[in-house]
């Protein structure tokens, strides 16, 4: 079984308060994993892309700048919406399959798995890599220690 | 009529050699991933952009990645296959 060391990412942050002496210190923690894909080619594998492992989001979320040059089948399509659920905050995206391995920075890769994806449109790059949870992180045994920050993910479906 | 799944078709029309292959890595592409992993606070002023990023300094950003990925390599000269891109999400979104 693979075992891909997951990347725990730390930002302290230090949150104003309305009153002028006091702020409210903040750790923001994100787990990410490196990602490569099958290219557009059919013939190699992208080069590793940094992406969030979110277990809240229901399907994986690629930007234009990355899904552009892999290998891409669009199957539908459907809107997509975070926090703010107003009509105006839909995007309209693709929704296609993809190929992918995640990897580490020891050379460990899982094997390679298709997955659903939100295909960002162009005009909407500015949205990172999120791995979500059909057919990505499904297919993985997630282990997280945040205080020791070890964390592993284990391949376990074809 | 048999359901056929879209995914698998997918998966089934690849080589599998190609699953096995390399990927374009390097030691500094990975130094160049640790170095943005550790030094968040300081790249505060790139949130909501792509940068790339190249012996640990970053050489280009802006709101379109592929565009960053362009004047990167236009800067460096050469091309790096492993170029390492980067979205940094805002310190304020929820995912």
């Amino acid at each position: 079984m693979s075992h891909i060391k997951i990347s725990i990412e730390v930002e302290q942050l230090f949150l104003e308060t309305e009153k002028a002496s006091q702020g409210v210190p903040h750790t923001q923690i994100r787990l990410m994993s490196s990602v490569v894909f099958v290219n557009q080619n059919k013939r190699t594998l992208s080069k590793p892309y940094s992406g969030i492992l979110d277990t809240g989001a229901p399907i994986t979320v690629i930007p234009h700048s990355i899904w552009k040059d892999i290998y891409v089948r669009k199957l539908t399509k459907r809107y997509l919406s975070g926090i703010n659920p107003e009509k105006q905050c839909k995007i309209l995206c693709d929704i296609g399959g993809i190929l992918l391995q995640l990897v580490d920075e020891n050379d460990n890769r899982s094997s390679t798995f298709p997955c659903l994806a939100y295909l960002v449109p162009a005009q909407y790059d500015t949205v990172p890599l999120i791995l979500g949870v059909d057919r990505c992180l499904d297919r993985f045994k997630l282990e997280v220690n945040f205080v020791t920050q070890h964390a592993y993910l284990i391949y376990l479906s074809a | 009529m048999p359901v056929t799944d879209p995914l698998q078709e997918l998966y089934d029309s690849v080589d599998p050699s190609v699953f096995e292959s390399n990927y374009p890595s390097s030691e500094r592409q990975k130094a160049d991933m640790l170095w943005v992993r550790t030094h968040r606070e300081e790249l505060a002023q790139y949130e909501g952009k792509w940068i790339a990023v190249y012996n640990q300094q970053v050489i280009a950003s802006g709101k379109n990645g592929a565009n960053v990925q362009k004047r990167a390599l236009q800067k460096i000269g050469y091309d790096v296959p492993d170029l390492y891109l980067r979205f940094l999400e805002h310190s304020t979104c929820v995912y």
